[in-house]
């Protein structure tokens, strides 16, 4: 019993099975499968070759990084595009602010221990998330996207806003900024002074630490990438046996800031999304090791973060 | 309108990425263009978004194509720097830490011409025919021919190269 003669072309095998096909065609193509065995395995083959074609494509997907911001995210975004002009005028306005802080730790200096001593007590009740607004901030005018009173305003732009670590534009405060390498690599005034010891760190504050004491902070050497500059180091304890999170900022000859993120997966991945979420455009890399994750973060091209991240997790795999 | 987006962006954001990722081959580029792509079409908020979704997605790709020759240029500058040089060309390094079936893969997508390529990645980010027809050109009938012949030189190329590497490492 032949009910429809002609057998059905290739292509049009592929439209039928992808659904491409009017109702009514597909009618035609289903009684003539009934009828036509040539056809039946036709149309089996077609659908295996489907079938692999979308398996083999389902392999070029990428491992999913990050996570996708909302589309109110995004909007905001678009909206801050719009008025970046006038980002840029604050960004001179706390460019000036940091000269007069600087100017101002001059003539502060011999009160400098009263001011500690207040910070102190800022810094023991103040807890996580407390970004952007400065609890005390009696010498900054605009709150810049990314405070951090010694940054240099040109890397400032490019760095991670990452842990909500409270600061204020004291010229004791500055003491939390640490270098490696080569101190003169930014030119901002630095105080020497070391943190005061009242302000020992608790479980699940982030503290900044000099360079020098990130490693008794830390329980380890905070990972970062070996030879160049550390900027700035922030460190949050773990509770109890728990590792930390560590934040390493360092400064390439370039100007550009890459951030180096250390710590349990969640902990490093909030921060990450939460730098998302605050409009920063910088390229992430990350590399998981068991349930630790390890993150570098900064505004140059994916590849080049990999090739720091990889060099870092070389680095920690010889120590 | 701003539902019509929302309700998009909920369902094609890991579809942009993916199709973004089979031209760019670069998971966080991928991710940073699909936004891109979405931030555009909230301020447009184009008549067919789904397909001016893809269609964005496909020009950005092609100027990222260009962009990466001066990238790579800037990575050289980069590893001139003492302090910044990587082990090695990142290049050999992503093809050893790429996944070795994926890289056969791609290299069997790269073996299509450019048009049965564009017409696979559109169907399999989940545009229709008549879709793909306005975004690629072709007659809304031609699709169907289009696709079996890309499916059948896909899993071909795929198997020469697959056989070809076993045969080399055994």
């Amino acid at each position: 019993m032949t009910m429809t003669p002609l057998h059905i072309p290739e292509h049009e095998l592929h439209a039928y099975l992808d659904q491409a096909l009017p109702r009514s065609r597909c009618v035609t193509i289903e009684s003539h499968l009934a009828a036509c065995p040539g056809c039946r395995s036709h149309r089996d083959a077609t659908a295996a070759l489907r079938d692999r074609t979308t398996l083999l494509l389902a392999r070029l997907t990428p491992e999913r990084k990050r996570i996708p911001p909302s589309l109110e995210e995004l909007e905001r975004r678009v909206s801050a595009r719009a008025t970046a002009p006038r980002l840029r005028l604050r960004d001179l306005a706390w460019a000036a602010s940091i000269l007069l802080a600087v100017a101002l730790g001059y003539a502060v200096r011999p009160s400098a221990r009263a001011a500690k001593a207040a910070d102190a007590q800022v810094v023991a009740t103040s807890t996580a998330p407390a970004p952007r607004q400065p609890v005390v901030s009696e010498v900054r005018t605009p709150a810049p996207p990314a405070p951090s009173a010694a940054r240099p305003k040109a890397a400032r732009a490019s760095h991670a806003s990452v842990p909500p670590v409270r600061r204020d534009s004291l010229p004791a405060q500055r003491a939390a900024v640490a270098y490696g390498d080569t101190p003169a690599a930014v030119g901002v005034e630095v105080s020497t002074d070391s943190l005061p010891p009242e302000t020992a760190p608790s479980a699940g504050l982030w503290r900044t630490v000099p360079w020098t004491q990130a490693e008794e902070q830390a329980g380890a050497e905070p990972p970062r990438v070996n030879g160049v500059p550390v900027v700035e180091v922030q460190v949050k304890r773990g509770d109890g046996a728990a590792k930390p999170v560590t934040v390493v900022a360092q400064q390439l000859k370039s100007g550009q800031l890459i951030t180096t993120i250390e710590g349990p997966v969640d902990d490093v991945w909030a921060l990450l999304s939460r730098r998302g979420d605050a409009g920063d455009t910088a390229g992430a890399e990350t590399l998981r090791q068991g349930t630790r994750l390890l993150a570098v973060t900064g505004q140059l091209p994916a590849d080049s973060l990999r090739a720091m991240v990889r060099r870092v997790n070389a680095a920690m795999r010889v120590r | 309108m701003a539902d019509e987006l929302e309700q998009l962006y909920q369902t094609t954001y890991q579809a942009v990425v993916r199709f973004l990722y089979r031209k760019v081959w670069d998971a966080d580029r991928a991710e940073d263009l699909a936004q891109e792509v979405f931030m555009r079409a909230l301020s447009h908020r184009p008549e067919k978004p789904r397909s001016w979704v893809f269609a964005v997605a496909a020009n950005l790709a092609r100027d990222e194509a260009r962009a990466a020759i001066r990238r790579r240029r800037h990575l050289t500058l980069l590893s001139a720097d003492p302090a910044g040089r990587p082990s090695a060309s990142p290049t050999a390094d992503e093809m050893v830490e790429d996944d070795e079936r994926q890289a056969e893969v791609r290299l069997a997508l790269d073996s299509l011409t450019a048009r049965d390529r564009e017409v696979l990645l559109l169907w399999d980010a989940g545009l229709s025919y008549p879709e793909i027809a306005e975004r690629t050109g072709l007659a809304v009938g031609a699709i169907g021919t289009t696709l079996a012949r890309a499916r059948k030189r896909l899993v071909d190329a795929y198997e020469r190269q697959h056989d070809h590497d076993a045969a080399a490492h055994s």
